[in-house]
Parts: C-alpha cells; sequence; structure tokens
C-alpha cells in the first residue's frame, strides 16, 4: 500500500548561462535552497535522487562529482538519465522511494548545465542520441544530401517542427498562435527571477518579427539552451508532521509515465505506425491514469494550474488538450481568449515554463517545483490569483514519446 | 556554497576531438537491407503485420503494437499522401552546418535552395517516411496533397535512390 508523500521543500538555480559556476555549484545551489525552504538540515535527508541526461554537459558520471557538494556522500543514492523527462523521471523515483516505504525523506534534484559544451547540446549530447540511427543510415546508403537535409530540420526542433506542423493541420490554428504562446513565456518569465528568456510586455508581434527558421518555426518560437538546476524534498506523511511544522506543503497526489511509439521512423529506420506526431497517446494515457490516481474526474475543473513541458508553443497547446484540459483541437481559441493567461481562468505555464527557460535535465523537474510553488502560495509574483487546491506537472522526453506527469494537490488523498 | 566560484570568470573549456569511431552499435539485420535493395528495382516494399493489419515502411520486424513477430513482406503503392511538411528558408552559406561541413560550401545543398520536407504515407501503408518534396513552390504545398515517389536515374539498392516525391498530377483520388 503506497504512503501518502508531500513535497516540503523546493530550491532552484538561478537559470540562464552560468558561467559563473561549475556544475557541483550550480546543483548545490538548487539543493540548500530547497533545504532551507524545507527547514531541515541535510542530516534529515536519508537518501539522494539525481537526474541528469549525460553528455549535454560534457560530464558522463555528474554524480561523482558533486555528491560531498549536497551531503550526499556516503548515502543511497540513483541517478536518472532519460532524455528530456529528466527531471520528470527523477521527481518519481524520489517519490517512489517515500511512497514505497523505503525512506521517509528524500531529496530529489536534476540539472543541465549546457554552456559547458560548445554548441548547447548539440555537439556532445545529440551525437550520443542521433549517431547511431544516422551512422546505420549511412550504411545502407544515405548520400550527403539527405544527410545535410536531415541535419537541417535538427534532432529534437526538428521533430518538434513536424509536430507543429501536424498539429496546425489536426486544429485548424495559425502560426500566429504560436506568436501569442511564446509571447505569453516571455512574459510571464519576466515575473520569475529563476527564469532564462525575460521580456516584459513581450507581445506576439514581437515574436512574429523573428526570423522564420524552418516553416512553420520562428526563432521567436525556440526554447534557449540554459543552465540550471531544481530540486524538491518528499516527506512521509508521517515525517511532515515531525518536519514541516506550520509550513505550507504540496501533496503528491498521483503520478503516472507511459511511452508510445517512437516517433519519426523509429529506431534505426524502422518504420512506426504514429502517422500524426501531435496525437501523443504517451500523454493522454499519463494523464488519465495520474488523474485516476489522484481521484480527479474532470480535470478542467478540478486542477487550477499547470505547468506543461513546452520547449516549442504549439506543444503547450497540444499537451493541454492531451492533458484534457480542453478539446481536441480547440486550445489555440483558449490562448486567444486569454484563458492560460496568469490571471486567466486556467493559467498554464506561469513561470514562463521551457520555452523561456530551459536546462533540459532541470525542466521536468522544474515544472514539479513550479506546481509545488503554486500550491504553496510562494511563487512569488508569478503566483496565479486564485486558490490553487490542484497542479499539474508534465514533462516529455526521447523522441516526444516518453510523458511524465505529477499531480500535486493542497490535501493529502484520503 | 560559492567555494570555487571567485575563482572563475567563466567555465573552463579544453580543446579536443572525439573518436566516435570508438562504438560499435548491432544494427537490425536484414529486412532493412532486403528494403534498400529492392531500391534497385524502383519498389518500395514493408512488412505487414498480420495480428493487426498494419504495413510497416520502412519495415520492422516487430509490430511495436501488437508486440508479434513480423513475417509478410509487402509490395506497396509509389502513390502517397502528405501528412505534414517543413519549409526551409532560402540556404545560405554558412547556414547549415552538419558535423563540422558547411553543407552548401562543399555542395551538398545549393545555395538559395528552399528545401521542403514531407512526412509521406504512401497508400496502403500505417506509417510515414520523412522524404524531400521535390518539384513544387513552397507556397502550394498542403497537408494531404497526392504524391508520387522519385528515383534516381540510376538506382543502386541503396536509401538515396528514393529521392523523394513530387505531386502526383497524374492520379485522381477519390
Ligand atoms: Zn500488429
Amino acid at each position: 500500500m503506497r504512503r501518502n508523500v508531500a513535497i516540503i521543500g523546493c530550491g532552484q538555480a538561478k537559470h540562464g548561462r552560468r558561467t559563473d559556476v561549475n556544475q557541483a555549484e550550480l546543483v548545490a545551489e538548487a539543493v540548500w535552497a530547497a533545504i532551507e525552504d524545507a527547514g531541515i538540515s541535510p542530516e534529515d535527508v536519508e537518501a539522494y535522487a539525481v537526474g541528469n541526461m549525460q553528455g549535454f554537459g560534457g560530464i558522463a558520471q555528474p554524480d561523482l562529482v558533486f555528491a560531498d557538494y549536497i551531503g550526499a556522500a556516503g548515502k543511497p543514492i540513483q541517478r536518472v538519465a532519460t532524455g528530456g523527462t529528466v527531471g520528470g523521471s527523477t521527481a518519481h523515483l524520489g517519490y517512489y522511494e517515500v511512497a514505497s516505504g523505503m525512506y521517509d525523506v528524500v531529496l530529489a534534484v536534476s540539472w543541465e548545465k549546457h554552456s559547458d559544451s560548445a554548441e548547447p547540446g548539440a555537439t556532445t549530447g545529440l551525437l550520443h542520441v542521433a549517431f547511431a540511427n544516422l551512422s546505420y543510415m549511412m550504411r545502407i546508403g544515405m548520400d550527403m544530401r539527405s544527410f545535410a537535409i536531415m541535419g537541417l530540420a535538427g534532432a529534437a526542433a526538428g521533430i518538434s517542427a513536424y509536430q507543429a506542423a501536424f498539429y496546425m493541420a489536426r486544429s485548424g490554428c495559425r502560426i500566429d498562435h504560436f506568436d501569442m504562446v511564446a509571447a505569453k513565456a516571455r512574459r510571464n518569465a519576466a515575473k520569475n527571477r529563476y527564469a532564462h528568456l525575460k521580456w516584459p510586455g513581450c507581445t506576439a508581434e514581437d515574436i512574429a518579427k523573428t526570423e522564420m527558421l524552418i516553416w512553420p518555426m520562428r526563432f521567436g518560437h525556440v526554447c534557449p539552451a540554459s543552465d540550471g538546476a531544481s530540486c524538491v524534498i518528499y516527506a512521509s506523511e508521517d515525517a511532515v508532521k515531525k518536519l514541516a511544522v506550520e509550513r505550507p506543503v504540496a501533496w503528491v497526489k498521483g503520478v503516472a509515465a507511459y511511452a508510445d511509439e517512437e516517433a519519426d521512423q523509429g529506431e534505426s529506420y524502422q518504420g512506426t505506425a504514429v502517422i500524426d506526431y501531435s496525437d501523443q497517446t504517451g500523454a493522454i494515457l499519463s494523464a488519465k491514469k495520474a488523474y485516476e490516481r489522484a481521484g480527479i474526474k474532470d480535470p478542467r475543473k478540478e486542477i487550477d494550474v499547470a505547468e506543461i513541458y513546452a520547449p516549442f508553443p504549439h506543444q503547450e497547446l497540444m499537451f493541454s488538450e492531451r492533458l484534457g484540459f480542453f478539446d481536441d483541437g480547440t486550445a489555440w481559441k483558449a490562448v486567444e481568449e486569454g484563458i492560460t493567461e496568469i490571471d486567466g481562468d486556467f493559467p498554464i505555464c506561469p513561470s514562463g515554463g521551457v520555452n523561456a527557460t530551459n536546462a533540459i535535465g532541470s525542466s521536468g523537474m522544474q515544472r514539479v517545483v513550479e506546481a509545488a510553488l503554486q500550491i504553496m502560495g510562494k511563487a512569488e509574483e508569478h503566483q496565479v490569483p486564485k486558490d490553487v487546491r490542484n497542479a499539474v506537472a508534465h514533462a516529455w522526453g526521447g523522441q516526444v514519446q516518453f510523458n511524465t506527469i505529477m499531480v500535486l494537490g493542497d490535501k493529502p488523498k484520503r | 556554497m560559492g567555494l570555487i566560484k571567485e575563482k572563475y570568470e567563466k567555465t573552463m573549456q579544453v580543446e579536443g576531438e572525439w573518436n566516435v569511431g570508438a562504438y560499435r552499435w548491432k544494427a537490425p539485420a536484414g529486412y532493412l537491407d532486403e528494403f534498400v535493395r529492392n531500391f534497385r528495382d524502383r519498389k518500395i516494399t514493408g512488412t505487414l503485420c498480420k495480428e493487426c493489419g498494419r504495413v510497416y515502411v520502412p519495415p520492422r520486424e516487430i509490430c511495436a503494437r501488437c508486440f508479434t513477430e513480423i513475417t509478410e513482406k509487402v509490395e506497396v503503392s509509389q502513390y502517397g499522401e502528405v501528412l505534414a511538411f517543413l519549409v526551409s528558408p532560402p540556404l545560405q552559406k554558412g547556414k547549415v552546418i552538419i558535423a563540422g561541413i558547411d553543407a552548401v560550401e562543399a555542395g551538398f545543398l545549393k545555395e538559395g535552395e528552399r528545401v521542403i520536407l514531407a512526412m509521406v504515407r504512401f497508400e496502403g501503408t500505417s506509417s510515414s517516411m520523412v522524404l524531400p518534396l521535390l518539384n513544387v513552390e513552397p507556397g502550394k504545398v498542403r497537408v494531404g496533397m497526392k504524391v508520387k515517389a522519385v528515383w534516381a536515374e540510376e538506382c543502386k539498392g541503396v536509401l538515396a535512390d528514393l529521392l523523394g516525391v513530387k505531386p502526383a498530377y497524374d492520379v485522381r483520388f477519390e
């Protein structure tokens, strides 16, 4: 029988280009902020869950260099490396460890330091991801022109650009809706002291003026490559009583993670039955299961704010539908009506989201942190101006086929 | 906190190269080789899952939905439809750097060329392929547009034989 678990403390490093710190110091910044926020001492932490995508920051075994910086030396530790979902999966791992009864207090931290790589993600990390496929395609006779054309559409951004095209065809939305979502991300980020791309008063017209990289994606639609770390501290219900006296906490009510088939021809040029990248069966299944576990029947009514993993603006629209907040193909209408603004009826990514701040490993965890802060009422300037009883944190990774969902609430599940 | 950071103005960089030849990957053997070998005869072959009826192009040896082994091979149509597409801006030197090579400078792509990439579903298949869309103005491309395979003049049984697709004006679909 699983136990009730709460997030009793959250911490984030300032995200952006952080050449003033090394990876260990960056991670420590988030960890110490969370320990302080939880009002506990490092001795209270029984185990650590850490997450980072190997190669993106040029270090293959990062947990080896910072254990002593975060008080993990000599304690149980597990590392997760699942691409974009790193932060989401690490958050889940920390939760499982407490929910299972294994430990009472667990610290989960994940991060990425893109500036340690010459071309953020591209030369180091993405080679790990894509090189096996590409070299196989070369072996079966791909020519240099095709290789160059594949490079044009480029990795994650490429898959996302196809996905944006699919979503437009499916929903009937236009590029100016992507402009609106990206502008909202920059505006919201301006209110978040941990965010990267801040642009107070940014408008859809401002975004529309940016260069078209590859139709339908503009420069202004693309997330930055940030450095950053995010951390949460979990406690069992008993430990909450003992440790978190009078402090607001956020209860984990339901989690789920599902995978769908890999899009884009699959691994090593195998076919895939995913013929619409905006379908997102994995996200639909994750949301359904997490809501079921959380006892949520009508997500649109019962959830008050959502942090969606959306490095590209169409993903905020697409996932907000797959997560059950809007009907299929209608999220852009909600954006037109201002429903997803901070002060709207259903705020999405009030923190500015991944579109404004993307330190890959940190991003999934940051959604959890931001959802928890909204519940605790500690989101400062970007706190949504309404009662937050339930919040959702989402992450995707891989070839947009892995999804994680965490539903947080102000009260434990009974 | 901040024990060391005062010492550095920026993160340390170490110049160097990686020998990616150090990796050894095991790629699925057999059915994909046959797939590209058939390109020599300008044939597109897929695999048919007898459980769910899906036809995979490129072929798969295991159906991802049924988790069963696929043994049946089928030839599919040269005609298909555009499911989604991307359009590049006019290409310039210095803009498309792939694995350290300037693709325009090296002549793989043409200066000023606009590449259209389409997700194509060949008729009767349940999957899609990314292929260049040729012989059409970017403004005229539509989702659902009917297209047809374009082959190299001399096909050698390699992936590069299938140059892409072009609008199929010569057939009508109901
Ligand atoms: Zn099947």
